[in-house]
């Protein structure tokens, strides 16, 4: 669904962040992209959305340059970025502006989420908080059923039980036509949510996963004292040491905080592995 | 069937409708102050004249004010996409460039006109009825649609492409950035017609007395020129600039 081939970029003339980067993204799957802070996480997706344009390669939806905006293809695109500003208008008037562009919008799919977000629809957006507003955001891109749904940063920004219940609706909203891509650098908010991983450093992919490869090669746990066990990457926690072995027949929970810090630390250990 | 990436009347319409309800407010205080100082205007000359009305000298300001209000609107009408945490909503907008960058023209020429020309009606309308009642003044309208005006808003249209680009390309204070680029591109001018001058006349110059142009060659000159002008200002300079707003629009990024 979507592919990006041989993208290069950088915002400034000698400043590279992309070289020659290539990534290949199904429909039916939510991505977790995750990366430190400046890896090039919302470059990314702003490059997926045709908001900037490479220096080199390309980036195609459906098999179509996303550069050239064409409405067939904005119109199967959602942006929900992590710093915007709404306009001083009621969700009503927002709606019946926007959604008419968006052939498969819902308006009771967007009321429904509403509802479950506790987002009333009597005041102007702006009146919202910064988080009900993100709420909002996520509610309209689901509702205008886009195949491709990109959110940077989605849970920035939302209280302890709006997050869950994002993971919650964003479970029970994904389709098999849809391509959902979360960046973000919480990763333990999207643990039970995301099936692929994609981690980014320094404007390369050094990492891209299933979840459930992951879960088949490798296993997390604590380091019992007194035992050798071989692993592939260790951290000290409270109370003794996190780490990750390869996986020797029984499946563990996958702590993607523990993965991505390895990630970070020691790609190829743990692409080896997998 | 119609290809979704063609123009769609619908789009466009929804894109026109889009922007008015996003920025009714802007408009209503640039009109607003429009008709006021209009009306006080013309109120002021019919005072001070005793109740007689300078018609002619009320519409031309009345011109000119909506020269002065449609430019400074028409610069801030691409604020949206100078201001990245907004531009990101508009930009992916399933609309096609032209689509999007067609509404936000005519809004700012032909919608503008239309508006801002029925309140001048309006405002000349009521000013005229006021002074009637106070002073007894004689009736007389205000015609948007003689040659005269007609002309005089096509002027709006031709030097609105300059505005539009302003729009397109400064990402801040484009109005003023626009009036100061037309200023500098104007000394460049003069400086290049001066030089090349120079170089053909030399430091003398071309002297020429009333013997040697009659009327009528005075007044070819005068048609070819206005000629000249129109060819250039309405004929190239509005397309070119609209061309470039176009490919401006299109390599926009966020």
């Amino acid at each position: 669904m979507i592919q990006i081939k041989d993208l290069s970029f950088g915002y400034k003339k000698n400043q590279v962040l992309f070289r020659n980067l290539n990534l290949e993204l199904q429909s039916g799957s939510i991505y977790g992209l995750f990366g430190m802070n400046g890896a090039g996480k919302t470059t990314l997706l702003k490059h997926i959305a045709g908001l900037l344009f490479p220096k080199n390669g390309e980036c195609l939806i459906f098999e179509k340059n996303v550069q050239m905006r064409l409405p067939e293809i904005l119109a199967n695109i959602y942006v929900i970025p992590e710093e915007f500003v709404l306009p001083a208008v009621k969700i009503d008037t927002f709606v019946d502006l926007h959604a008419p562009f968006y052939p498969r919008f819902d308006r009771t799919i967007l009321d429904k989420y509403l509802q479950e977000f506790e987002i009333s629809n009597d005041k102007n957006l702006t009146a919202y908080s910064y988080g009900q507003k993100k709420k909002f955001l996520i509610a309209f891109g689901l509702a205008t059923q886009t195949n491709v749904l990109l959110m940077d940063e989605p849970t920035n920004g939302l209280d302890i039980p709006s997050k869950s219940q994002f993971r919650r609706i964003m479970a029970a909203a994904s389709t098999e036509d849809q391509c959902i891509i979360i960046s973000t650098h919480q990763v333990r908010d999207l643990a039970s949510l995301i099936d692929h991983v994609i981690v980014l450093d320094d404007g390369q992919i050094i990492f891209q996963h299933n979840i459930m490869d992951i879960g088949n090669k490798l296993a997390f746990g604590k380091i019992k004292e007194g035992t050798a066990e071989e692993y592939i990457y260790a951290e000290d926690v409270l109370g003794g040491k996190a780490a990750i072995y390869k996986n020797s027949g029984h499946d563990t929970a996958i702590d993607l905080e523990l993965l991505f810090n390895a990630i970070i630390k020691d790609p190829q250990s743990i692409n080896q592995v997998l | 069937m119609e290809s979704i990436n063609q123009f769609s009347a619908q789009r466009f319409t929804l894109l026109i409708k889009r922007y008015f309800v996003l920025n009714y407010k802007p408009w209503l205080i640039g009109l607003g102050a429009l008709s006021g100082v209009l009306l006080l205007v013309s109120l002021i000359n019919a005072y001070a004249s005793g109740g007689s009305f300078n018609f002619p000298l009320i519409t031309s300001l009345g011109s000119v004010f909506i020269f002065i209000v449609g430019f400074m609107t028409t610069s801030s009408v691409f604020k949206e996409i100078h201001t990245p945490a907004r531009g990101q909503f508009f930009l992916t907008l399933p609309a096609t460039t032209i689509e999007k960058l067609f509404s936000h023209w005519f809004i700012t020429s032909i919608a503008y006109i239309l508006i801002a020309n029925i309140i001048l009606y309006l405002v000349l309308l009521f000013a005229n009825g006021l002074s009637n009642l106070i002073w007894g003044m004689q009736w007389s309208f205000f015609n948007p649609f003689s040659i005269g005006n007609l002309e005089l808003m096509g002027q709006y249209i031709v030097a609105h492409s300059l505005f539009f680009l302003g729009a397109v390309y400064f990402r801040k204070n484009n109005f003023l950035k626009t009036l100061l680029s037309l200023f500098a591109l104007y000394v460049f001018l003069g400086i290049i017609l001066g030089l090349s001058a120079w170089a053909i006349f030399g430091s003398g110059g071309v002297l020429l007395d009333g013997n040697e142009i009659n009327h009528e060659m005075q007044l070819q000159l005068e048609s070819n020129f206005k000629l000249i002008n129109r060819i250039f200002f309405a004929g190239i300079m509005a397309p070119f600039c609209l061309l470039v707003s176009y490919f401006k629009f299109k390599e926009r990024e966020v």
